[in-house]
């Protein structure tokens, strides 16, 4: 009786996950139309670069408004946060979060088709970067530690698990990403002394298939050797809260992992502290790690290295290489062999004073006086880093990679000088900072050019396309768009407050779209002819 | 932030008095919400409960667990409860993160763990337990970030006569400062930490200001001192001056002397001029040491 009813629903949700007229089908998440954005990055590559050319650099004066959409939680939720995540399209809908919130949203009128509020039972409700859908199902993290999945179609629940522990202050916060019929989904928390994981799991039924920890959680785990002992690496941090890049040829996924713990005091975890602050390749099937490249060894000023991993093929020294790309918080641009993790070209977007150069891997080697001191060490970048979680974009048009750079300067202090710190044991205070819009030429590292946001500051998130053009948040609370080849600025519109996520576009009958967020707010932009 | 205080100081005060024998109070109400209360027969604190995630903390029940903890506990387990070589640390054990006042902690005790009297825990009350429970949510609270525990400590490092030295010829600050008027008693004014950002940032320093625990205050209006201003050549007009509200590539807002805001469409034509009387505190970031750093501070101090 209970075999028959199980079967039974296999085989509805089977037909439900292929997909039906409104839903996504797997192939679209490898090649998708213009008329979708099916995941955060608009594509696994991680470039947010669209083929469109509606829009460009000739005619983008004539952009104009759209819509506006402001988040509505409905008349129990006080406070929806904001939109720090992007919009996922499909068949003509816009999925958009906040912290503990789903909507769907007709991307033709910016009419809301419904709302998801879930009742919370705490966790870090700092922001929420969006879902994943696949066939009508749809993907997403709570801040209490649950990854739910929701009918695209009405917004009601399909189930929910618990992917961790709200008791060690872990929190959910990342877009999960599908990848062979597999929701991957990652974990944030920097509060306790607690490892990073990614697990995989089962879009029908939720169960958990196999689970990947960034740092090591018994003898013979890779990587142990970089720590004093085994349970300063059970503890070691290294939380994935970001969504993860994909390439399908190799089948391997690129992971971006954050900062070791203890965060700031770090006398008991000596060693570069394995694989914190790393771009790991990770078989999306087994959850085993193929390659990993460190990009902050030994971290001890907050630096995650989560920053989006730019997949993309290109030349190096006349070789055509399979490449991936990273502008990390620590300020370091970083251009690998996708296919093994060896640097092929490191340098910095945004001058730094924590290095003494780089070492035969193409690391950074860190300065020791420039970690954290008790009576302070001037440091750049500051905590927030050269970059954060805003995305960068990579146009092969170009061949630039584009990131909103921060030179900010702070003082790191050490508040707890013992020798066993937990969780925090200090910070960094005070800053003074710049921001610039880099376009980092990928064979060489070099700088392009810079675009200086004069008037104050954007870390905004970026998008490309093929019409020439780089969307960003500007410092005079709008949206900008600049000649890709140039840098000049070319057209913008006053938003309600700064851009808070990175741009998206897409096509729908006939017209080119840009959607951003600011604050509690989703405006669109149109070519009408 | 930490330790939402609560409104059963005066229960606690109570408990405290009752150390070792069971309160005969009534009980106060258990706390709203909240998961996993503590087992039948266990104090309920009238302690915010908080999210799931942050259980509430009485600094009373703490302070008493603190002592229970000294008698019985610390040499295995330390004085932070990170542990030592005779007990694990317990900032970092599951049974001490799941535990809500008392609801894992309490059983684990009942079952008998070694205390430094020889007696056996399972002899501890509810209360004293609900109050080592306290003490050992505080402890794991200490590590946050934002925990009081984390102040700065002693910053005054340098060495004043390189300071003074570096103030009067290197670093160039009596071009614009003297120790003999704008920061004349300057040591009074501020903590140590504070003299230091408010010398390495001084747009972020609160004017005025005041011996503060080092938190300079962001956000605050500009000083007049330390505005940025612009001034603005139309291709045929007069200059306009004021101080800067926006900028960007396609605009410029001003406020000008007499108070108006003035806005102008940037073009190639008109001419637009910045200047930031802080720009020599900037360009200082990208030249002065650690060392020349702490030198200073300790040379400001002694401005008295
Ligand atoms: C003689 C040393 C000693 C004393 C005294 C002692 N402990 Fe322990 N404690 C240990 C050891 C060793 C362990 C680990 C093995 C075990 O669980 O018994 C431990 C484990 C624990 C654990 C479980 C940790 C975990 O995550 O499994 C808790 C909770 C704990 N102790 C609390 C206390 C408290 C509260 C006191 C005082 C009332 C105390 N201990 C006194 C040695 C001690
Ligand atoms: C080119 C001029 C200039 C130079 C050179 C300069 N300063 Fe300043 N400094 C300023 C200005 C302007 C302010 C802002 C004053 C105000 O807020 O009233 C300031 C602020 C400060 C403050 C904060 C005062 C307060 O209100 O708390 C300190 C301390 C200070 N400077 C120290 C230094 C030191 C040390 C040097 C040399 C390393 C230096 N300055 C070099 C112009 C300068």
């Amino acid at each position: 009786m209970r075999r028959v009813v199980f079967v039974a629903i296999a085989i509805v949700s089977a037909a439900v996950l292929a997909g039906g007229a409104q839903g996504l089908d797997p192939a679209g998440l490898v090649k998708p139309g213009t008329d979708s954005w099916p995941m955060y990055n608009g594509d696994y590559s991680g470039r947010r670069f669209s083929t469109l050319t509606k829009i460009n650099a000739d005619n983008v004066g004539a952009l104009s408004l759209g819509w506006v959409y402001r988040l509505n939680g409905g008349a129990a939720a006080a406070n929806v946060g904001s939109i720090k995540g992007t919009p996922v399209l499909v068949n003509g809908v816009l999925y958009l979060t906040s912290p503990d919130h789903v909507w769907a949203i007709d991307a033709r009128t910016g009419r809301e088709q419904w709302h998801f509020g879930w009742d919370s039972k705490g966790g870090t409700h700092i922001g929420n970067r969006g879902v994943a859908i696949l066939g009508e199902s749809l993907f997403f993290e709570t801040p209490d530690c649950h990854l739910v999945s929701l009918n695209i179609k009405d917004g009601t629940e399909r189930w929910r698990k618990e992917i961790c522990d709200l008791d060690q202050f872990y929190y959910g916060s990342v877009a999960p990403t599908i990848i062979n019929n597999r929701v991957i989904a990652g974990v944030s928390g920097d509060d306790l002394d607690i490892p990073g994981y990614m697990q995989a799991h089962d879009p029908v039924t939720g169960e958990m298939q196999w689970r990947w920890y960034a740092v090591p959680q018994s003898k013979g785990d890779p990587g142990l050797e970089s720590w004093p002992n085994e349970d300063a690496a059970k503890h070691g941090g290294g939380m994935t809260w970001q969504p993860v890049t994909y390439d399908p040829d190799l089948n391997l996924m690129y992971v971006t992992t954050g900062n070791p713990q203890p965060v700031i005091a770090h006398k008991n975890r000596a060693g570069d502290n394995l694989f914190t602050a790393s771009i790991v390749a990770l078989n999306p099937d087994t959850g085993k790690m193929a390659w990993a490249f460190q990009s902050s060894p030994h971290d001890t000023h907050d630096w995650d290295s989560t920053q989006t991993a730019v997949v993309f093929d290109g030349e190096i020294n006349g070789q055509p290489r399979k490449l991936i790309a990273q502008a990390a918080r620590n300020g370091h641009f970083f251009v690998l062999d996708r296919t093994n993790g060896k640097a092929l070209v490191s340098s910095d977007y945004a001058k730094t004073n924590w290095t003494l150069g780089y070492n035969d891997r193409g690391q950074p080697i860190p300065n020791p006086a420039k970690n954290p001191q008790v009576d302070g060490a001037l440091v750049t970048p500051n905590q927030g880093g050269a970059a954060n979680w805003p995305p960068p974009t990579f146009s092969p048009q170009t061949g630039l990679f584009y990131v909103n750079a921060t030179r900010a300067f702070s003082v790191y202090y050490i508040y707890d000088p013992g020798d066993n710190p937990q969780g925090w044991g200090g910070t960094d205070r005070g800053g003074w900072g710049e921001s610039m819009l880099q376009a980092i030429d990928y064979k060489t590292g070099k700088i392009r050019w810079s675009h200086k946001w004069e008037g104050g500051s954007s870390r905004a998130g970026l998008l490309s396309t093929a019409g020439n053009l780089v969307f960003s948040g500007g410092a005079s609370n709008d949206l900008v768009a600049l000649n890709a080849t140039t840098g000049e600025a070319l057209w913008h519109a006053g938003l309600n407050g700064s851009a808070s996520n990175g741009a998206i576009t897409y096509e729908l009958d006939g017209k080119q779209y840009v959607v951003v967020g600011a604050g509690d707010m989703l405006w669109t932009f149109v070519m009408n002819h | 932030m930490r330790n939402p205080v609560s409104a059963w100081t005066a229960a606690a005060l109570v408990l405290a008095g009752s150390l070792y024998v069971t309160a005969q109070e009534p009980r106060p109400q258990p706390p709203p919400g909240g998961r996993g209360g503590p087992p039948s027969g266990l104090q309920q604190p009238r302690v915010n409960a908080g999210a799931n995630d942050k259980p509430g903390v009485d600094p009373v029940a703490a302070a008493e667990g603190k002592k229970i903890w000294a008698l019985e506990c610390i040499t295995c387990h330390g004085t932070n409860a990170r542990g030592t070589d005779n007990g694990p640390n317990l900032v970092r054990s599951l049974v001490v993160l799941r535990d809500r006042f008392g609801s894992a902690l309490g059983p684990f005790l009942k079952r008998g763990h070694k205390m430094q009297s020889g007696r056996s825990s399972a002899l501890l009350s509810d209360d004293q337990v609900l109050m080592l429970a306290h003490f050992l949510r505080d402890r794991v609270n200490d590590t946050l970030r934002g925990s009081s525990e984390f102040e700065v400590k002693n910053i005054l490092t340098g060495d004043a006569k390189a300071g003074e030295a570096y103030f009067n010829t290197e670093g160039k600050c009596t071009t614009c400062h003297s120790v003999s008027a704008d920061l004349r008693g300057y040591a009074g004014k501020y903590e140590p930490v504070d003299i230091q950002q408010r010398f390495l940032f001084p747009r972020n320093a609160t004017p005025g200001g005041g011996r503060g625990r080092g938190r300079a205050g962001g956000g605050a209006a500009p000083s007049p001192a330390t505005a940025i201003t612009v001034t603005v050549t139309p291709p045929n007009g007069e200059p306009v001056s004021g101080v800067l509200l926006q900028l960007d590539d396609f605009t410029v807002s001003l406020r000008d002397a007499s108070g108006w805001f003035r806005t102008f469409t940037r073009t190639p034509a008109l001419k637009v001029t910045k200047t930031d009387p802080l720009a020599a505190h900037r360009a200082l970031l990208e030249t002065i040491t650690d060392k020349n750093m702490h030198d200073v501070v300790a040379y400001l101090e002694t401005l008295k």
